[in-house]
């Protein structure tokens, strides 16, 4: 990869690679040496990686990276620990992107990657099951789940308002 | 794989999809009919829409990551080019060179040629072909007496303090003609010395006609010594004295005029009436712009030389790690670059030589806070260490001055660098000896221990190098020089690593590594020596 291409690269998916992560991790300052640690993991190796071959380098690098971070730090709050009154009160004040957020941040950290790097990204379930060092048949099994609870999510949402 | 309510999911998706082949997608259809809850599931997944992309969530410091799009020309070929050129401009220099050697010589005005109506067309001397002389200055025709060959007082050019009782001027218009033959006569016998005003340069003779010049010290003209019997006026052979070099150094011009002042009788005659000239001849050779040159071996000393980096790449990166950041409130700064070294140069003309040598560039390494960027360096000297580098480039001597021996000069070339080793001040010996790469060991203000590191291995480093100096020559004792030089390296030369430490148990961690590339520019003071290694024999 020449330098004008990794340039590119920055430019085409920096902003990508950081929503996927923020969406994930909820903390901006952790999300930024992530995609920062990604891009210059890029930079050394980019004698061996192809130009066409970057995204996919970047979200799965971003994406480990992002792994070990949440294990180390534990920063991030599951659903479990968001008391169902607490969201129920705040629902309807919120707009549907907001639901949204509020909905993802409810979902498992695996299934909440696998169904943003599926509508954000449009990587294919094979594509995903790289990154995520998980089995095709998983991936599917992680989105369909992710998707039901989103579902049930905004039928309460809208119930609420 | 048969579809049941464990498994479901998986064929689920590619149902909505649409991406289930026949038999498969019957078969979910069928297991959905059995399964009315699920089905009501999956149908109402299907009406779902993908989570579009939050785009107002952007990565602010976008331009960080960026890295500056460099030449097209690769590292590679940035230091094959210099090379490239240095050599094609060594093979064409010949052909440059006769640009400035085929010049129509530019007599002075002021002097009138002795013998300056001969056809110069071949080797025969001008005097030979001549049957006129000139008007003013002694002229030298063995063929016509109407030149007076005692004719005196015939000054050109008068030499301060100098009785100028004599003159000898002569010319020559082809390139390898034996011009001049000029009468002298003189009734002078003063004690002070004789002149030569060749053309206003420094030519001096005592009354024993010991010739000599400040001229030049590599073209030195040929000793007349009459009384040594080095030269000898009745001797064809040993009376001509090569004035090529002369010509050379007085911008190839050729015309001579001689004011000599001495008991001693130069008669001007012509080449073929050598013999029957009264005490002999003087002739020359001006070469007519194609100087006798003889390539030489100089040597020269560079002291000192202070650098400024520009800039020191990191990773490849352009970013300044001028200040290595240990931390966020600690750095490890690089000093000011100082070198030394010689050379040594190859002079393949007076205006083209060829260098190399061998420079030692030290840089020192010191630690400060960096939230206290101009508040004094707190522990200077932790780290010296150095590098070594081996410079090959070819020098352009543009004359500043014709009469004297100044110029200046534009180098360009390569330069192959490689780490030398670091000095040591570790405060605690046993760093040393676990760590031997290691430097030194900073207390920060953050109060931990941090070792900073430098490998020594070598690393050769490819480098541009371009240069420009002012050489003045100190008369009989060399020249000097003061010159810029640009130094940029295409390879890393080292890297330097900080390290946590632990000093209870002596165990350290890797904290962040830069490796280190230069970009600097140094001005430097060289002084020549005078003593010049002749690699052809100087013609007779």
């Amino acid at each position: 990869m020449t330098r004008k291409e990794y340039n590119k690269c920055v430019d085409l998916y920096a902003d990508r690679v950081y929503r996927f992560i923020v969406k994930n991790m909820k903390h901006h300052e952790d999300a930024q040496d992530v995609v920062q640690n990604a891009f210059e993991k890029l930079w050394l190796n980019r004698e061996k990686v192809i130009f066409s071959k970057a995204r996919s380098y970047l979200f799965t690098v971003a994406y480990r990276n992002m792994i070990d971070i949440i294990r180390k730090v534990k920063r991030i709050d599951w659903v479990e620990s968001v008391p169902e009154q607490v969201q129920n009160s705040t629902l309807k004040n919120f707009e549907l992107r907001d639901s949204l957020d509020l909905g993802l941040s409810q979902l498992k950290d695996i299934q909440k990657s696998v169904i943003l790097l599926r509508d954000y990204e449009g990587y294919s379930y094979k594509e995903i099951a790289e990154i995520t060092e998980l089995t095709e048949a998983q991936v599917k099994v992680y989105i369909y789940r992710a998707r039901k609870k989103l579902q049930q999510l905004l039928i309460s949402v809208e119930k609420a308002v | 794989m048969k579809i049941n309510k464990l498994n479901y999911e998986i064929f689920a998706i590619d149902y909505i999809d649409g991406n289930l082949s026949g038999d498969l997608k019957l078969e979910m259809e069928q297991f959905l009919l059995q399964h009315p809850a699920l089905a009501r599931e999956v149908e109402l997944l299907a009406m779902s829409n993908p989570i579009a992309p939050d785009i107002t969530i952007k990565f602010t410091p976008k331009d960080s990551l960026k890295k500056p799009v460099q030449a097209v020309v690769s590292a590679y070929m940035n230091w094959i080019i210099p090379i490239c050129v240095s050599v094609a401009f060594m093979v064409a220099y010949p052909y440059i060179r006769t640009l400035w050697v085929a010049d129509t010589p530019a007599v002075p005005s002021n002097v009138q040629p002795a013998i300056n109506n001969a056809p110069s067309t071949t080797s025969q001397p001008l005097a030979d072909n001549s049957n006129t002389s000139t008007t003013h200055s002694a002229s030298a025709d063995n063929n016509n007496t109407e030149t007076p060959l005692n004719n005196t007082n015939n000054s050109v050019e008068a030499s301060t303090n100098i009785a100028i009782d004599n003159q000898a001027n002569a010319s020559s218009n082809n390139e390898r003609a034996i011009a001049s033959a000029t009468q002298v006569q003189t009734a002078n016998t003063s004690d002070e010395p004789i002149t030569i005003d060749a053309n206003n340069s420094d030519f001096t003779a005592d009354n024993n006609l010991n010739y000599t010049s400040d001229i030049d010290d590599n073209e030195t003209l040929v000793t007349a010594n009459k009384g040594a019997g080095e030269y000898d006026w009745d001797d064809e052979e040993k009376s001509t004295v090569d004035f090529g070099h002369l010509m050379t150094t007085k911008k190839n011009r050729n015309t001579l005029l001689l004011n000599l002042s001495d008991a001693d009788l130069l008669e001007g005659v012509a080449h073929q009436a050598i013999n029957n000239a009264p005490l002999g001849q003087m002739q020359f050779k001006p070469s007519n712009f194609r100087p006798n040159f003889v390539p030489y071996l100089s040597f020269s000393l560079s002291p000192i030389g202070l650098g400024y980096d520009i800039r020191t790449l990191n990773n490849g990166g352009m970013q300044s790690t001028k200040d290595l950041l240990i931390d966020a409130e600690n750095c490890v700064k690089i000093e000011m670059p100082y070198q030394f070294g010689a050379d040594l140069h190859f002079h393949l003309s007076p205006r083209i030589a060829v260098n190399s040598g061998f420079y030692v560039t030290n840089r020192n390494l010191s630690y400060r806070p960096t939230n206290a960027a101009h508040a004094p360096v707190i522990d200077l000297d932790i780290i010296k260490y150095r590098t070594f580098s081996v410079p090959v480039s070819t020098t352009l001597k543009i004359p500043v001055n014709p009469r004297v021996q100044n110029f200046i000069n534009v180098n360009g070339g390569v330069a192959f660098n490689w780490m030398g080793r670091s000095d040591y001040s570790a405060p605690t010996g046993s760093i040393e000896n676990d760590f031997p790469n290691t430097a030194g060991l900073i207390h920060t203000t953050k109060g931990d221990n941090i070792l900073i590191s430098t490998d020594d291995e070598l690393r050769f480093t490819p480098a541009l190098e371009l240069g420009v100096s002012y050489e003045k020559q100190i008369k009989h004792a060399g020249n000097i020089s003061f010159g810029i030089s640009y130094q940029r390296q295409f390879a890393n030369i080292n890297t330097i690593r900080i390290w946590d430490y632990n000093l209870d148990t002596s165990t350290r961690s890797l904290n962040s590594g830069f490796e280190m590339r230069y970009e600097t520019i140094t001005a430097s003071l060289k002084y020549t020596l005078p003593y010049q290694i002749r690699l052809k024999r100087v013609n007779p």
